[in-house]
């Protein structure tokens, strides 16, 4: 989105590091080993996009966590990993093994309660930073095809925007990658951009 | 007392599960029948304290942490039993409480107002029957996963004895070379390549001379013996990528690619006479025996291995025809008989 400055997707971009790095904090303590995050790149897209960029292929399965966010602007977040990557955090989360296919209902809540930190620090920490609050509901794990990506088309008409925050995930030496979507109406993009601007202004710059 | 208060309270001690409401500062504001009961602290002892005092070890655990974002954050957690312990001391009975066998907890945190003030819900669900049924599953299934490996590993045996009898089998059980089947396998092969190379090729057929007279009067541990040993000499100094195999009682056959009729003969000539040269001891002590060959070279004398066998045979049925003890090639040799 062009309306988006660099400033501001930088101010957005260190707001999510110093989120995703609390959350590696809370993440460490459960696995007892150092869970690394980092969110090396934030952009603002259409929901189009956003489809292309998840789905490298047509066979691919997304697992999701998502949890609304109300207050001086309202997203749908949401904690995207493809599923076999899922899997991968799941095993090196509950030590053990895990079926190679699918999530089974205790691994989905593992997966929840993972997306749940990883999206409430985020929150917080842009709560904290920008001086605002929110209400957040509880997560809801599903899965994602392609042909069913309707979440993204289900929210289209209010969200015409996607705040896409890249997340890198290390864990044992291995690196797994995910994205961290926030769906935007054009009322709440334009109150999260100012809040950014205040932000900004607070810090002297802009 | 206010009927939506007596209402309340009747709910949430029928709730199937704990309820502790918090204010803003972590001060128990609810605490249902189901928290006296599994958690063994009554209502009245509860109400009004705070949160962290009842359970001082929730500080730095997990619970502690969503429960203060609750609070701090109004942002709702969930704490799951497959990444934690059971965080709470809650027990189904006394001998489960006397041996701190916690019941295992999903945890709900979800801010609410309650009378306009902001507060949070805790509730907590005992999922123990469904998580050891999950662990009984796992158990399950690791030991699934060993019996596989297990089962690999013994299928990976038997491909490998199968390996080895099959090698057995293309052998000839007395003597050790190809059988016949074999030897045939290994000489159309070898005449497709040489024939492809545009290279010669030689087959001798080597027959041990009179041995049905060494059997019927040395017995058949003798022939055995002569068998034997004419295929250890054959072996022992087979040239490079030749083959020998055994076609049937006493006529073996030896597969030569790229030698001349020349250098066969030569070699033949040598191995009867390493033949010749051992004593084979049989039940009546016998001594030693003869072999015969007739050899046929490809292309000149056969293209085909039928034909090749056909002008063998010719050859090697001269060689007894000429009193036995001696090597005929096929062509030259039988024009000067015939």
């Amino acid at each position: 989105m062009h309306e988006v400055g660099e400033l501001q997707r930088d101010a957005l971009a260190e707001i999510f590091n110093i989120g995703v790095g609390r959350a590696a904090a809370s993440l460490s303590q459960i696995v007892r080993d150092e869970v690394e995050l980092s969110a090396p790149q934030v952009l603002f897209l259409k929901p189009e996009e956003v489809r292309a960029r998840l789905f490298s292929s047509e066979l691919d399965r997304l697992s999701l966590v998502s949890q609304d966010f109300n207050g001086p602007f309202d997203a749908r977040a949401m904690l995207v990993f493809q599923e076999k990557n899922a899997l991968v955090i799941v095993s090196h989360m509950l030590d053990g093994m895990v079926d190679p296919e699918h999530l089974s209902e205790f691994e989905q809540e593992a997966m929840c309660e993972v997306g749940n930190i990883i999206l409430n620090a985020c929150i917080s920490a842009l709560a904290d930073l920008l001086g605002i609050a929110f209400e957040g509901s509880l997560p809801h794990y599903r899965y994602a095809e392609r042909r069913t990506l309707d979440l993204l088309g289900e929210v289209q008409e209010q969200a015409p925007v996607i705040l896409l925050v890249q997340v890198d995930l290390r864990i044992r030496k291995q690196s797994i990658d995910g994205h961290m979507l926030f769906l935007l109406s054009v009322t709440s993009l334009h109150a999260l951009l100012d809040s950014i601007d205040r932000f900004l202004a607070r810090q002297g710059i802009g | 007392m206010d009927i939506n208060v007596g209402l309340r309270s009747v709910v949430l001690d029928a709730v199937t599960g704990g309820v502790i409401v918090l204010d803003a500062t972590g001060g128990v504001l609810v605490w249902n029948g189901w928290m006296a009961e599994f958690g063994g602290i009554p209502g009245e002892q509860a109400i009004g304290r705070h949160l962290d005092e009842i359970f001082p070890e929730i500080a730095a655990t997990r619970l502690g942490s969503a429960v203060s974002m609750a609070l701090s954050h109004r942002l709702a957690g969930l704490v799951s039993p497959s990444l934690h312990p059971p965080p709470l001391p809650l027990y189904r009975n006394a001998s489960d409480r006397k041996q701190d066998r916690r019941l295992w907890q999903m945890i709900h945190v979800t801010p609410i107002h309650m009378a306009g003030m902001p507060a949070c819900v805790i509730h907590i669900q005992d999922v123990t029957t469904a998580m050891l049924r999950e662990r009984r599953l796992r158990e399950q299934s690791a030991e699934l996963e060993q019996r596989n490996a297990e089962l690999q590993a013994q299928l990976q045996e038997i491909r490998t004895l199968q390996q080895e009898i099959a090698a057995m089998h293309a052998c000839d059980p007395l003597t050790g070379v190809l059988d016949r089947r074999h030897v045939e396998e290994f000489c159309l092969a070898a005449l497709a390549r040489v024939e492809a190379n545009g290279e010669s090729l030689v087959l001798a057929v080597v027959d041990i001379d009179r041995l049905k007279e060494i059997n019927e009067g040395y017995g058949h541990a003798s022939g055995d013996a002569a068998l034997k040993a004419a295929a250890a000499t054959l072996r022992s100094s087979l040239p490079q990528g030749a083959g020998v195999g055994r076609l049937g009682s006493d006529e073996f056959l030896v597969v030569l690619p790229g030698m001349s009729i020349e250098a066969v003969r030569g070699w033949v000539d040598e191995v009867r006479r390493r033949y010749a040269a051992i004593r084979v001891d049989g039940d009546a002590g016998w001594g030693s025996a003869a072999l015969s060959a007739g050899l046929s070279a490809f292309p000149q004398h056969g293209r085909t291995y039928e034909e090749l066998m056909q002008s063998l045979n010719l050859a090697l049925f001269l060689t007894r025809h000429e009193g036995y003890d001696r090597v005929i090639a096929f062509g030259e040799d039988l024009a000067e008989i015939f």
